[in-house]
């Protein structure tokens, strides 16, 4: 279905292989967009029903339902496709080859498509499984199971297709992470062992996972393969890469826990998470140092480069989870457990660490995929209300989720801790206007680098009169 | 090839290797944790207004879990992990923009109550921003046999009868279902009273019964505690000590972070010296040491006294944070501790500022018979409720409901005079031991 509005790309320029690559980037990265527009729009809309809590008073509009779709939307379709589309990019071209299948890749971004079209009806509905990050009914959570496994065997077969016997780094990241996050989705969806507190273990062990083992790997995957591009010099180690790569492996699946310290799950099983969370500072470090090594002596004019979008995500990256292992600790959680200081982190690793890492490497990409640029002016524009928006995000979040927290240690009433929060919810929608804005603007810069007129073409057409 | 499979092969193998030591397997083991005695299975209707639940969204808000901490206390006992046995679709939460719920059926029994809150939080509790539920209700022009009108408020009541449709009645059916059971079911109280006990020199019966209102929630009726989260009494080196020292410090002063038989416990243990009194800490201590085969050396209130005076040593024997002021013997009413009942028993309905709300909860603010020189109404309201009563020529068909079984005498006491001494109200104070003989008086 994409295949057709795709093809009116103007890709003469390019060899066949390319232009069929170009074409399908430029379909995810646009089905993409209109998610994210759509599903930050549904997350606008939501914050504002803190400050006006009787504004549109229906089922289909409720905070209940929409929250849903606005967390499944970011993540299972804006984030995962636009992941998807680049990894299959990247697949292909760091292996100096063809992809393996266009059909292939066509029916995976139709399956994810068609999840989230279907997740976000039933939803809004009032169909839901209930359980935070996999809502959507176990036979949708199918569709994206079988969009995923569609992607990860386009993405293996490709590679499978160089010369070289080496495979390079962004692919042990994207095709890693996508099969983990395949057996993922198997384990959350088979019930026997999901009764009562058995759910809650298996709850905490998918919730954190679908963060930390898909879009982190994913993202760093596709960083690993658009800063060198950017920069113009290889990544500064390779060691350090897949050193990061197999600790994450090792350390991420067993901190999920840490989200459900103080409940009923067994001690140990909590302890055993905030150890590992403290050992995650490993595979964080290793890599956020082997991309500011990367990076080193450059930052001169990388502020006029899209590579500040990846640098933003690096640093997102590091402060997020360095704030995730801190958060583990007993004593801090005793403070800022179930309080908004956690929705502020969330936003901080899934947006100031993923989502730039993706603008990043869609800037980086996809021009050098169809031979379109997008605007200095837009991009820049683009960058600083996202970025300024989320800081005022994060910042308001993390100082109400604070008081929050205070309020309930000091034996306040509970109604108090809501009054005490509420100007800072009211900035937290400031921040996701800003950051909505932004994504307005990223959405234009998409058009320009696929289907509209770019500024390369009218720099050629002023250049080159007829 | 090669390559191919060591990466995505190889580490799947990890992954799912891993995906089931700490999802699967814990899963198929904690599935089969027993319900909670006394927890009772969910009916059709309760069932029913879990999915509304679901559906509705209700856990992004509202968390299912009380945990060990102070800050948590006012939503009843910690939670035990039989407590979720009938709970699939399990509701934990991951966050409280609203309180959590594990034992609103008994904190807040009204399902009048409940109705209007769902129809429009802010009729009831103004700085709410809980989003209302008006699809959970119908509007009818008169109402129906068998039907309970929702008395709303006029600011906030429709043109016409609101009574709640079938999703509304089954979800507040669940809400009341919410209660956490006693961890110590009450035979078991009776169960200890051994006639041999008599000899012993303490109490039995009392201690007995103090150590299951106080102390059987975490550390469980037999003594075995909650492993690695509460600490079991039974064969506990303290408890068993010939001196009495330690143990009287730690049911004092409260304990937290401590190793014992080398398992570290996180959960803070409350201080009771403020709660209890000299006999009271003296009975449990000794029912502590007669019980689960313990042989600890009996002690008497004296020794509690001395323990008290003691404070400057107890302070360094046990954790400072928890040492808190010793009470007075004779306590006179202490108006922040009034207040704080009053807000955590009273303050939903009738508000913080004892405004009530009009037509459905009376306020208290002027109230007669909160000014009234004989105590004896407002004290038997409190202990056992009231409904339909006219006040002010107002009708007033919300029920009120009985606190002698929540509260102490003393707290019944304190919530009593907090009402006399606020909002212009001028009733004269009342005694605890007031509400002592009122409570016997049947």
């Amino acid at each position: 279905m994409m295949s057709d509005s795709a093809a009116a790309i103007p890709l003469r320029a390019l060899p066949p292989d390319d232009r069929v690559l170009a074409r399908v980037l430029a379909a995810y990265v646009a089905s993409a967009t209109i998610w994210l527009v759509f599903a930050t729009a549904v997350g606008l809309f939501v914050s504002f029903k803190f400050a006006y809590p009787d504004f549109a008073t229906t089922p289909a509009l409720s905070f209940g339902r929409l929250r849903a779709i606005h967390t499944s939307g970011t993540f299972y379709a804006w984030a995962s496709q636009a992941l998807i589309g680049l990894a299959l990019f990247v697949a292909a071209r760091s292996s100096g080859a063809r992809l393996y299948s266009e059909r292939l890749a066509w029916i995976s971004l139709a399956l994810l498509n068609l999840a989230a079209v279907l997740g976000t009806v039933t939803l809004d509905l009032g169909f839901t499984y209930g359980q935070e990050y996999r809502e959507w009914l176990w036979w949708i959570r199918a569709i994206l199971g079988l969009g995923l496994i569609t992607a990860v065997w386009n993405m293996i077969a490709t590679v499978e297709r160089r010369d070289d016997e080496h495979i390079y780094i962004s692919n042990w990241y994207t095709i890693g992470g996508t099969l983990w996050t395949i057996v993922m989705v198997v384990v959350s969806m088979l019930p026997w062992y999901q009764y009562g507190l058995g759910q809650v273990a298996v709850q905490a062990f998918f919730m954190h996972n679908a963060v930390g083992l898909w879009f982190t790997p994913l993202s760093l995957g596709v960083s690993y393969y658009a800063l060198p591009k950017l920069l113009n010099r290889p990544i500064y180690s390779y060691s350090l890469g897949v050193f990061a790569f197999w600790t994450n492996l090792i350390f991420y699946p067993i901190i999920g826990a840490h989200h459900f310290e103080f409940s009923p799950l067994p001690w140990w099983l909590q302890t055993t998470a905030i150890v590992f969370s403290v050992a995650m500072l490993v595979p964080v470090l290793s890599g956020t140092a082997n991309f500011l090594l990367t990076f080193r002596g450059t930052h001169e004019w990388i502020y006029r480069s899209p590579a500040v979008f990846i640098l933003v995500g690096v640093y997102g990256y590091l402060l997020g989870s360095i704030q995730g292992t801190f958060e583990a600790f007993r004593s801090l959680q005793q403070l800022w457990h179930l309080t908004n200081y956690t929705v502020g982190h969330s936003h901080l690793t899934m947006y100031g660490f993923v989502t730039f890492a993706i603008w990043g490497g869609i800037y980086a990409l996809l021009p050098r995929a169809t031979g379109k640029y997008p605007y200095n002016l837009s991009m820049g524009i683009h960058f600083w209300l996202s970025a300024v928006g989320v800081v005022i995000y994060v910042a308001a979040l993390s100082a109400a989720g604070t008081i929050q927290g205070l309020d309930w240690l000091r034996g306040l009433t509970f109604i108090q801790s809501v009054e005490d929060a509420a100007p800072y919810w009211l900035w937290r929608s400031v921040g996701g206007s800003l950051m909505f804005a932004g994504h307005l603007v990223f959405a234009f810069n998409v058009w320009t680098m696929t289907y509209g007129r770019s500024c390369t073409e009218l720099a050629a057409a002023k250049t080159v009169p007829a | 090839m090669n390559r191919t499979l060591a990466i995505s092969g190889g580490s799947t193998l990890i992954y799912t290797g891993l995906a089931i030591l700490m999802g699967v397997l814990p899963g198929i083991w904690l599935s089969k944790v027993p319900p909670t005695p006394g927890l009772k299975p969910l009916t059709s209707m309760e069932a029913r207004g879990r999915d509304v639940y679901v559906s509705e969204g209700c856990f992004y808000c509202h968390t299912q879990q009380v945990r060990p901490l102070s800050g948590d206390k006012p939503f009843g006992r910690p939670s035990a992990p039989g407590d979720y046995a009938y709970q699939t679709t399990e509701l934990l939460g991951s966050e409280r923009t609203g309180p959590d719920l594990s034992n609103i059926g008994a904190r807040q029994s009204s399902s009048i109550w409940q109705y209007i809150h769902l129809y429009q939080p802010r009729a009831v509790v103004p700085q709410s921003i809980m989003p209302a539920f008006p699809w959970l209700f119908r509007i009818v022009d008169k109402l129906p046999p068998g039907e309970t009108a929702v008395p709303l408020p006029p600011q906030f009541a429709p043109g016409g009868t609101v009574i709640p449709n079938d999703d509304g009645k089954a979800l507040v059916a669940y809400l009341l279902s919410l209660k956490q059971p006693p961890l110590v079911p009450k035979q078991s109280r009776a169960a200890t009273e051994s006639p041999s006990s008599g000899s012993l020199g303490f109490d039995a019966t009392k201690g007995a019964a103090l150590f299951a209102d106080n102390c059987a929630s975490c550390h469980g009726a037999e003594g075995k505690g909650v492993p690695g989260t509460f600490p079991p009494l039974a064969g506990d080196p303290v408890v068993n000590d010939a001196d009495p020292t330690a143990h009287i410090g730690a049911v004092l002063h409260g304990l937290g972070g401590r190793v014992i038989n080398g398992q570290s416990y996180e959960a803070q243990m409350p201080a009771f010296a403020d709660q209890l009194s000299d006999q009271q800490i003296a009975d449990i201590i000794d029912y502590e040491r007669s019980s689960w085969g313990n042989r600890g050396a009996l002690i008497s209130a004296a020794d509690v006294v001395a323990a008290r005076a003691n404070e400057p040593l107890q302070k360094q024997a046990t954790t400072p944070k928890q040492v808190s002021p010793v009470a007075p013997p004779a306590r006179t009413f202490d108006a922040a501790e009034g207040s704080k009942l009053f807000a955590d028993n009273c303050g939903v309905c009738h508000g913080a500022e004892g405004k009530g709300v009009p037509g459905t909860f009376p306020p208290l603010a002027g109230d007669p018979v909160v000014n009234a020189t004989d105590p004896a109404e407002h004290i038997t309201t409190m202990l056992r409720g009231l409904s339909g009563k006219a006040i002010d020529g107002q009708k007033y068909e919300v029920e009120m409901p009985p606190f002698a079984d929540r509260l102490s005498d003393q707290q019944i006491a304190d919530i009593i005079n907090h009402e006399r001494t606020s909002w212009g109200n001028h009733g004269p104070l009342v005694t605890p031991a007031e509400i002592t003989k009122l409570r016997a008086e049947k």
